[in-house]
């Protein structure tokens, strides 16, 4: 165990928990590192929020944290999405306690002295104002009203934010992974996803960058899946190639294809941290086309452009540190770590505007099937996430090997396409994490 | 009320108090019979739902999918499920909310403590059973269970039917 304080005052400790292939368990286990991460890689890096179609109108709002920070994400009076912090200019009060809802007249009102606020945060009214007469309230950070993020970005539906005054811009921190939203937005026929109905809540027990890092990691579903979906397998054993699956079968046989489907399926890396896996084929390719969804997108795109669209059946995304994302089968997991050993995940679907009912169908059930607390499936990453909690205190041997397919090529650069069992993409959010951990508030490469 | 009506009430009691036994019993094959073959159990993450269809829903199972649960609990490689969990169910203010001869409704209250290794949990909600009469008693056309803390952050624990 380090001395209290060692990581805070030196950024080389920091450093020296991520080597090029391996890291210290620390990462996962410290709870100083774990603040760190808190106020200097989730603060200075884009956090995901929420999705727009949840605060539909003005004056609608949804609450939530980010980074422990409790935030407010709302629409204004002019239509446009704004993050807020859920505090009162006053007292500190959390303005609202509910995760969703609608400002009442347009107002924030605090529940404690009644100061209210407009949508943009600024003033409206305070009770007995003359009470302030002669003060220097109107000096004071008070007198600004609700603090207004400054750095909030609506990608596509899609609500990033930045904590941190200065840093990197939304495009560079991102670059063409975004390519991932565009390809799961560009599935409706509209060009629009809604969320359809309200957010499914588990908790891991374990570090939020075990479940980062599993959603890249190709080498564990034939293993860690092979009571869920070799279950499933064998109910499906013996029927001929011609019976139409059923989409719960469908979904679910992927999980145990072998280590080639896996290696082949490739996995792209961009830089700070950012992946996803299914850059050839993923999962996701062999599900039944639904004859009606393929007519409204060749409609709304023309036939070449709509399969080019379908034909991109990327697997999972990583947006580091918070987001990941399934494109192809329109559902997203949000991680919030509210302790070393504690995260909790938020999944949700969504509807792809102008689709038939049969494609929300299908996320539905994937989202039952695979992202739900009572997933069959994810109750075995969980319980391997725990495990390894509990396993990395055992002495005798401190790091954690990330070796697999390693190159010393990475070394100068790291983006491009890798086979998809490459343990490659824990290695990018390693560099990314090193970067933004050691204290450089842009994350750039020194 | 009447002897019949009586024993009406008395069988749907029954059901619903052997419903949840057969759960802490861990018999999942006599437990799959309960259903008919196109029944449906079903949890939603909140009390407003009216359907399962169309909408994000803790469990929505259907006889396959109970199968592929059951099973997948049983398995050797089921990892999670080492050491295997108890679980103990009480269930108690039933109300017959309906009966027709169409559908019969019972409402009742549970009471869930789950065991796994060191750990206990408890779970509370409300059952709905919505019955249809055979030959031999009743089958189950849809299960809805509502939890008291549907909409609260769950921990991975539910990994058999509450």
């Amino acid at each position: 165990m380090s001395e209290a304080g060692r990581y805070s005052r030196d950024p080389d400790a920091i450093l020296a928990l991520v080597r090029e292939d391996s890291v210290h368990r620390d990462v996962y286990i410290n709870q100083e590192i774990f603040d760190l991460e808190m106020s200097r890689l989730w603060r200075n890096t884009w956090l995901y929020v929420g999705h727009d179609s949840q605060i539909p109108a003005p004056g609608d709002y949804y609450s939530t944290e980010i980074a422990r920070q409790p935030i407010i994400m709302l629409r204004d009076s002019a239509g446009q999405v704004r993050v807020l912090m859920n505090r009162c200019a006053h007292k500190g009060a959390r303005l609202v306690s509910a995760t969703h809802g609608h400002c009442e007249s347009g107002l924030l009102r605090c529940p404690y002295h009644g100061w209210t606020y407009r949508l943009d945060g600024s003033i409206r009214t305070i009770p007995m104002r003359s009470g302030y007469e002669g003060t220097a309230l109107g000096a004071a950070p008070a007198s600004r009203g609700v603090v207004n993020l400054p750095h909030v970005e609506n990608y596509r539906g899609f609500v990033f934010a930045r904590l941190a005054e200065e840093g990197i811009g939304f495009r560079d921190y991102f670059g063409d992974s975004l390519t991932s939203i565009d390809n799961m937005v560009d599935r409706s026929p509209e060009g629009r996803l809604e969320v359809a109905g309200g957010v499914l809540r588990y908790l891991h027990d374990s570090n939020w960058k075990m479940f980062v890092e599993n959603l890249n990691d190709a080498m564990h579903p034939m293993v860690a899946h092979e009571s869920a979906a070799g279950t499933a397998k064998k109910l499906w054993a013996g029927k001929p190639d011609s019976e139409p699956k059923p989409m719960a079968i469908e979904q679910f046989l992927p999980f145990v294809n072998g280590y080639e489907f896996f290696d082949k399926m490739g996995v792209r890396i961009y830089e700070n941290g950012h992946s996803y896996t299914g850059v050839k084929f993923s999962i996701h390719s062999k599900y039944a086309a639904i004859g009606e969804y393929e007519r409204r997108m060749e409609a709304a795109y023309g036939a070449e452009r709509a399969q080019a669209i379908l034909g991109e059946v990327r697997h999972n995304t990583v947006y580091y540190p918070n987001l990941t994302i399934k494109g192809a089968i329109q559902a997203i997991r949000v991680a919030r770590p509210l302790a070393p050993d504690r995260t909790l995940i938020e999944s949700w679907t969504f509807r792809l505007a102008g689709a038939p009912d049969d494609v929300l169908q299908r996320t539905l059930l994937y989202t039952r099937l695979i992202n739900a607390p009572t997933s069959v499936v994810g109750h075995d990453d969980r319980h391997c996430y725990r495990a390894i909690q509990e396993g990395l205190v055992a002495d005798g041997n401190e790091w954690v090997s990330l070796h697999r397919d390693y190159s010393p090529a990475e070394r100068e650069h790291i983006a491009g396409d890798y086979n998809g069992t490459n343990e490659v993409s824990m290695r990018g959010q390693y560099r990314a994490w090193a970067r933004f951990m050691s204290g450089d508030p842009s994350g750039s490469n020194t | 009320m009447s002897s019949d009506a009586r024993a009406t009430r008395e069988r749907l009691f029954e059901f619903v108090y052997d419903e949840a036994r057969l759960i802490d019993d861990k018999r999942f094959d006599d437990w799959y019979e309960l259903f008919t073959d196109d029944g449906i159990y079903w949890m939603p993450p909140d009390a407003s739902y009216k359907t399962w269809d169309g909408q994000p829903a803790i469990f929505a199972e259907d006889k396959n999918l109970m199968t592929v649960r059951m099973n997948r609990v049983l398995h050797p490689d089921a990892w999670s499920q080492r050491p295997l969990w108890e679980t103990n169910h009480v269930v108690s203010n039933v109300v017959i909310e309906k009966t027709s001869a169409k559908e019969i409704v019972v409402r009742s209250r549970f009471h869930l403590m789950e065991l796994r290794r060191d750990d206990v949990r408890h779970f509370a909600g409300s059952y709905k059973h919505h019955l249809k009469k055979t030959k031999s008693g009743y089958a189950i056309k849809l299960q809805r269970v509502d939890m008291t803390n549907a909409q609260a952050a769950y921990d991975y624990v539910l990994q058999v039917w509450v």
